[in-house]
């Protein structure tokens, strides 16, 4: 079934269009790969699904209900999460608060809940204390729950990164380069744990630069360059394309 | 992190329960007393003030304004209107919350300095429409301010203020510590981020400027009450330069930040007034000098110097027994 | 219809000013991201100093607008080196409380030596007719004294090389410092420009109106505005933007009411950001 379908969509800054009429879907429960060099119009591609840009024109159409130009905060009630490409966290706060704040936005309290201390508020901070538990456990964060986000390692930084957009129980996930400035080792550790997210349902949209990791764990790809999808498909056949080749200058391993 | 809160707000309630014993006191007289009185209210003024920049992040330079608001709706009520005092004490805060709301529609959309300025010159407006508006300001006569019966004496108006302090304390903290304080230091911590996680970040911050107003508009009312008269300077906007001044030298985003900038620039003011006879004017001056250099080396203020003063010590302590702290 | 005009040339003497200190502000602003809201009170400190070199070492007043200009230029240095450059890396906020202190000082020291106003002599007595127009020499004075100090500073950015650093960190700041720009010395610059700048408004303005310490206090808001509303850092709505700025104070005094003048700058801004939160030209949010 289609989580997400993505038509026609273009973005125009001015006399450069970063994304080009671009059409692709994506099914539940798969991972999918963007793929392309530098510029190609990734990191824009994953804002205008995400809100954080408003598309020049096209649609884009998220488990039947039609989000073009909704705003973010709006796009993510619906159910898609996303990480950024730099390490997007609230630096200064402890990792365990930074998760808290992933889940906000499922909770009701408000003004009278607080003050008054009333049912609601009792039932969602435990709520909230039994997801951050959890999803700390999930992405292996445990030891590093006190910690200011800003202190934490590198690859921590990510994992956490990705346990906020896992707070919001999202049903499509956007990963911008989750192994970007990250060691051999921790990489596969992502992508172990990017394996575990697709286990628990969740639909998982990488953008990634390391060509070998991706090969095997996506079920399927999307090329881009210059805006344009070059092709899609299954990884091998995606990697024996011509343009793809071309595009990466052989780069490709299947 | 919520350690410290715990310790923090517990030498918080000793001042406070220190202030509660003061009148009790005989050595005070009538003017300290009044000081006291003055610097409590200032400091509801100010934690209405932490509410909105120390946790939410947006940096109103509108609160004087909205200070004079709540005094002038609780003097009119209770003066020409001739409601009683509760009830003119409720609407004096719904006023300003009111107007807080508004301000904050047009406002909101512009961030960091951007909303400092817009929030500043709605401050100047409206001190311009109160100095020129005769028929509601009084001009430079001003207008009476009526004291319910039991707030007549000093004492009682002590120990009012006091409670309303501790009241506005409790109320914060009961805020910045739930779900919904969460959205708001996530908006000030990356604004970005916290829409992109859901959180809806406009209509958040309406909520804080509003809640707010609510609380300055409080301490507006018992301002007037204090001084039993007022005049159109108190929405001046030099009053929100100074509880921008107490907040940040105090330490935003805790607690007992703005009760201790508040109370300790406001006496020290106060002590320089009466120490440096004819030569007052300089304290001002002394003043100055003294945010500079207190910006300058204490950027999270005179509490958040004292927390990471705290937590140095303790890596020390840690690091000699030879365990590791983290 | 003439007294229209009297009150256009009014408006664009009155613009002059607020061109001079929004013109400095903008590069502080936009270059160096300091709100830097002692600026006002260099102004005040500028037509001060004017008033000791003039009154009191009898230097008349066309060399001490120079030796003014310099010597506020020297303390623009001194300001940014001692408050604002601890301060890099702060959030925003604390520059302002360090500006507010900065106030204090400054009006303070000033309102301790001499609290009454004073007032300078000016250096031409005369008054002109023209075209209906009436205009005393002073006001003709701070007009063409403006349009100098814009030429002068035009020339500057275009035809010199530390004009051209900072035409480029005004525009990117980050992609000046990539190519090796010098922080330090274009912050040093900036603020001896910008004060120098200042110093020219309040020297320009000083025959015509009191010197009271609290000359600049109003006028910065007011700076701000236009620096706000014309975009961080560009120079060219800093000049269109005190021009009309004054042109319209002008005649809201003259046709509609003086009490309210100054609520009319302050309205157009909320009306503006409210619109377009980024500011009129805009992009460079904050």
């Amino acid at each position: 079934m289609t989580l997400l379908k993505v038509e026609g969509l273009t973005k125009r800054f001015g006399g450069l269009v970063a994304v080009n009429k671009v059409d692709f879907e994506i099914s539940q429960g798969s991972i999918v790969g963007i793929i392309g060099p530098n510029g190609a119009g990734k990191t824009t591609l994953f804002n205008l699904i995400s809100g954080a840009l408003p598309p020049t024109g096209g649609k884009i159409i998220f488990d039947g209900t039609d989000i073009t130009g909704w705003r973010p905060y709006n796009i993510a009630r619906q159910g898609v999460t996303r990480t950024f490409q730099t390490t997007a966290l609230f630096e200064e706060l402890p990792s365990w608060v930074n998760l808290v704040i992933g889940y906000r936005m499922r909770t009701k309290t408000g003004l009278w809940d607080s003050i008054l201390r009333t049912p609601r508020f009792r039932r969602e901070r435990k709520a909230t204390t039994q997801k951050v538990a959890e999803v700390m456990g999930f992405t292996g964060l445990g030891e590093y729950a006190q910690m200011t986000a800003g202190d934490l390692p590198q690859e921590a930084q990510k994992r956490l990164a990705i346990g906020v957009a896992l707070m919001g129980e999202p049903k499509l996930l956007l990963l911008d380069e989750p192994t970007g400035g990250v060691g051999l080792g921790e990489t596969e550790d992502i992508i172990a744990l990017i394996n575990k997210i697709r286990d628990k349902g969740i639909t998982v949209c990488v953008i990634e630069h390391k060509m070998r990791m991706i090969m095997n764990l996506v079920d399927q790809i999307v090329a881009l360059n210059f805006g344009v999808k070059i092709a899609g498909g299954p990884p091998d056949m995606v990697c024996e394309d011509p343009s793809v080749i071309e595009a990466y200058l052989g780069e490709c391993i299947a | 992190m919520a350690k410290y809160g715990k310790a923090a707000f517990v030498l918080l309630i000793i001042g406070v329960a220190v202030l509660l014993g003061l009148p009790q006191l005989e050595l005070i007289s009538q003017a300290t007393l009044n000081i006291f009185t003055l610097g409590i209210i200032w400091s509801i003024a100010t934690m209405s003030l932490n509410l909105v920049l120390g946790y939410t992040g947006q940096a109103s330079l509108a609160h004087g304004a909205f200070l004079g608001i709540g005094a002038y709706t609780f003097g009119i009520m209770a003066q020409r209107v001739g409601m009683n005092f509760w009830l003119s004490l409720l609407i004096a805060c719904l006023m300003t919350a009111i107007l807080g709301f508004l301000v904050g529609l047009p406002s909101l959309r512009s961030k960091g300095p951007y909303f400092a300025i817009v929030t500043l010159c709605f401050n100047v407006i409206i001190f311009k429409v109160f100095e020129n508006w005769t028929w509601l300001s009084g001009g430079y006569q001003g207008q009476k301010v009526p004291r319910p019966s039991f707030l007549t004496e000093r004492w009682a108006r002590y120990y009012f203020a006091l409670v309303m302090l501790i009241l506005v304390i409790l109320v914060v903290r009961q805020i910045v510590k739930s779900l919904l304080g969460s959205s708001f230091i996530a908006i000030r911590s990356n604004e970005n981020l916290a829409e992109s996680v859901g959180i809806k970040s406009f209509s958040t911050k309406l909520l804080s400027l509003t809640v707010s107003c609510f609380i300055v508009g409080l301490a507006g009312s018992l301002l007037a009450l204090q001084n039993g008269y007022l005049d159109y300077t108190i929405t001046n906007y030099l009053y929100s330069f100074y509880l921008l001044i107490y907040l940040l030298i105090g330490g935003v985003a805790s607690l007992a930040g703005p009760v201790v900038g508040t109370f300790g620039l406001y006496f020290l003011l106060w002590q320089l007034e009466k120490t440096m006879g004819e030569f007052s004017e300089f304290r001002w001056l002394m003043f100055g000098l003294l945010l500079i250099v207190v910006i300058i080396y204490f950027p999270m203020g005179i509490v958040g110097g004292a927390k990471r003063f705290w937590e140095w010590i303790k890596k020390k302590y840690y690091s000699r027994r030879g365990e590791v702290y983290g | 219809m003439s007294f229209f005009f009297n009150q256009v040339v009014i408006g664009i003497q009155l613009g002059s000013q607020y061109v001079l200190v929004a013109l400095g502000l903008t590069l502080i602003f936009g270059i160096l991201d300091i709100s830097h809201f002692a600026h006002g009170h260099m102004y005040m400190i500028g037509a001060y100093l004017l008033y000791v070199v003039m009154v009191l070492a009898g230097i008349n007043y066309w060399l001490a607008l120079i030796i003014v200009m310099a010597g506020l230029a020297i303390a623009g240095v001194f300001v940014e080196r001692l408050v604002y450059k601890p301060l890099r890396g702060q959030p925003h906020i604390n520059g302002f409380i360090a500006a507010i202190g900065l106030i204090l000082v400054l009006e303070t020291f000033v309102r301790g030596i001499e609290p009454e106003a004073l007032r300078i002599s000016k250096p031409i007595e005369k008054t002109f007719h023209f075209a209906g127009i009436t205009m005393e020499a002073q006001r003709l004075i701070v007009i063409v004294g403006a349009i100098v100090m814009i030429i002068l500073l035009h020339l500057f950015i275009k035809r010199t090389r530390m004009g051209t650093a900072i035409e480029a960190m005004a525009q990117d700041r980050e992609g000046a410092a990539l190519v090796g720009i010098s922080v330090n010395k274009m912050a040093a610059l900036t603020f001896a420009i910008a004060t120098a700048l200042a110093a020219a408004a309040a020297g320009l303005m000083a025959p015509m109106a009191f010197i009271a310490p609290t000359m600049g206090s109003i006028l910065i808001l007011k700076a701000f505005v236009i620096v706000v509303i014309g975009g961080l850092g560009s120079m060219k709505g800093a000049i269109v933007g005190g021009y009309l700025l004054g042109i319209m104070e002008a005649l809201a005094i003259a046709y509609i009411s003086s009490a309210y003048k100054d609520v009319f700058a302050f309205g157009i801004l909320i009306l503006i950001l409210a619109v377009r939160p980024t500011g009129l030209f805009g992009g460079r949010e904050a």
